[in-house]
């Protein structure tokens, strides 16, 4: 059965309430910050002929100042990443607190008509975006995740939007239409190179397969799991968290990344990277009552982002890796079967 | 004619990491205590040593160990172009010196990569000097 077009308008209506009652930049003044307070809003676009990463940042410096960045990493069909992440001066960051919307440099980022609208250039490299993201789902909100005893991170989530518009890549030009996306908005205390690393993937497949994130916070030894969950939308609303204990994790392989581009790229020359320990496989089991799940992440190949360690002079490398997701099971007494392209997000501090 | 951007460069980051980035510059100093390092770019050579936790900035001199390259092969590095080593091995940079030297410049060039790369007054410089090198390979 069809939905009324005035109950869909009133249902797009409530979700917009939502998302800017929650998704905007949280940016404490200079006085109340402290000095390794970071926010970042973060999309993806996950298609089978282009993978997207749009991310602007900000973060504290012990000086008071604030450091801004955009990051955009682009990985087209035939495996090649292009992208850079590229410092904002200070007087380029226009980002008022309590909104959503925000120029940065030449970027700038709006919510209107319950939509995400985003334009994003490189300055030094061929890369520009201008999207529009409709959400699909309801938005989640955690109150705080543990990153170590002294620090921790909150996050808002929209796990499945609708992205039309335009990417270049020098010559390349793409054009997307209701192309899966993924949106997240990060904040939190917290210095890179801490006792901490996280696992992050998501997967955002046609509908109505269900779209899936999984996220696993350790140590920086990664010895030790503070949490790990798997949570599912489907059509729309949220459907089910598989809790750390219904989950079992098993890295395997180990995928080969030399020569993977790095940025900023001047980090290559900081922090070349040649040796990492990243997985080529992520098998998940999870085992609920009578629900069960079973698949896996299959890494293909990464770009990763480097950030100077804010407590020592290491570097934090965040590296984001092409993989497919396929997943089959039975929760809430409905058989869910996906398979679709996927984002897994390793973070590492290197010494 | 040898190239003033880049003496210029040199003295001025030296003076922003050890403002801003401290213990970057307690690394670079750490490492090169004792040593007199040449550095050479585009013709241009100054010879720096660190003495009492501070650098000094000498005219061309002897040295234990020295460090030559261009200018376009600093920022073809700085972008990520090319690596420390492909630059070694395709002749655009040069390494001399006794092999315990050579170890301590490594360690240098990466206490002042990490300085340079959290040091809020170093993009600027790097403008400046990219500009510098740019506008020298121009046609007159």
């Amino acid at each position: 059965m069809r939905a009324r077009p005035s109950n869909v308008r009133a249902a797009r209506a409530a979700l917009a309430a939502v998302i800017a009652r929650g998704d905007y930049w949280r940016r404490p003044p200079a006085a109340t910050r402290g000095d390794c307070f970071k926010e970042w809003t973060h999309f993806c676009v996950l298609t089978e002929e282009l993978c997207l990463l749009v991310n602007w940042s900000l973060s504290s410096r012990a000086d008071g100042s604030e450091a801004g960045r955009l990051t955009l990493l682009a990985r087209s069909a035939d495996g090649v990443w292009e992208g850079d992440a590229e410092a904002l001066e200070p007087s380029d960051l226009h980002v008022p607190a309590g909104c959503i919307g925000a120029d940065l440099g030449d970027s700038r980022l709006r919510f209107r008509d319950g939509a995400y609208e985003l334009h994003a250039r490189l300055a030094r490299r061929p890369l520009e975006v201008r999207l529009r993201l409709q959400p699909r789902s309801r938005p989640a909100l955690t109150s705080s995740i543990p990153l170590s005893r002294r620090h921790s991170m909150k996050w808002f989530v929209v796990p499945r939007l609708e992205a039309d518009g335009e990417v270049r890549i020098g010559s390349r030009h793409f054009q997307l239409s209701r192309a899966p996306a993924y949106h997240d908005h990060d904040w939190g205390e917290f210095e890179w190179g801490g006792d901490f690393s996280w696992e992050w993937a998501i997967a955002v497949p046609e509908e109505p397969s269900p779209s899936l994130i999984f996220q696993r916070i350790s140590n920086r030894a990664r010895t030790h799991t503070l949490s790990q969950g798997l949570l599912l939308w489907h059509r729309g609303e949220h459907f089910r968290t598989l809790h750390a204990g219904d989950l079992e994790v098993r890295p395997q392989g180990l995928l080969p990344a030399g020569g993977a581009l790095r940025v900023p790229r001047v980090m290559s020359l900081v922090s070349p990277g040649r040796a990492a320990d990243l997985p080529q496989r992520i098998e998940l089991s999870a085992r609920s009552g009578d629900d069960v799940l079973e698949g896996a992440f299959e890494l293909q190949d990464l770009a990763q982002v480097a950030v100077p360690n804010d407590g020592d002079l290491g570097t934090s490398v965040i590296s984001e890796c092409h993989a497919r997701a396929h997943f089959e099971g039975k929760l809430r007494g409905q058989r869910l079967r996906l398979e679709a392209p996927a984002i897994v997000e390793l973070n590492r501090a290197e010494p | 004619m040898p190239s003033p951007e880049f003496p210029v460069f040199l003295e001025r980051s030296l003076d922003v990491l050890r403002e801003q980035v401290p213990e970057a510059y307690r690394e670079l100093d750490a490492s090169l205590a004792g040593q007199r390092l040449r550095v050479a770019v585009d013709g241009a050579a100054r010879v720096l040593r660190f003495a009492g936790g501070e650098h000094a900035l000498a005219p061309d001199g002897a040295a234990d160990a020295e460090l030559r390259t261009r200018g376009e092969t600093i920022l073809a590095l700085v972008d990520g172009e090319l690596g420390l080593l492909d630059a070694i091995t395709r002749d655009a940079l040069f390494l001399r010196g006794p092999v315990e030297a050579v170890v301590r410049l490594d360690a240098a060039l990466h206490a002042y990569l990490a300085g340079a790369v959290r040091a809020p007054g170093f993009p600027p410089l790097l403008h400046a000097y990219r500009s510098g090198v740019l506008a020298a390979q121009e046609p007159c």
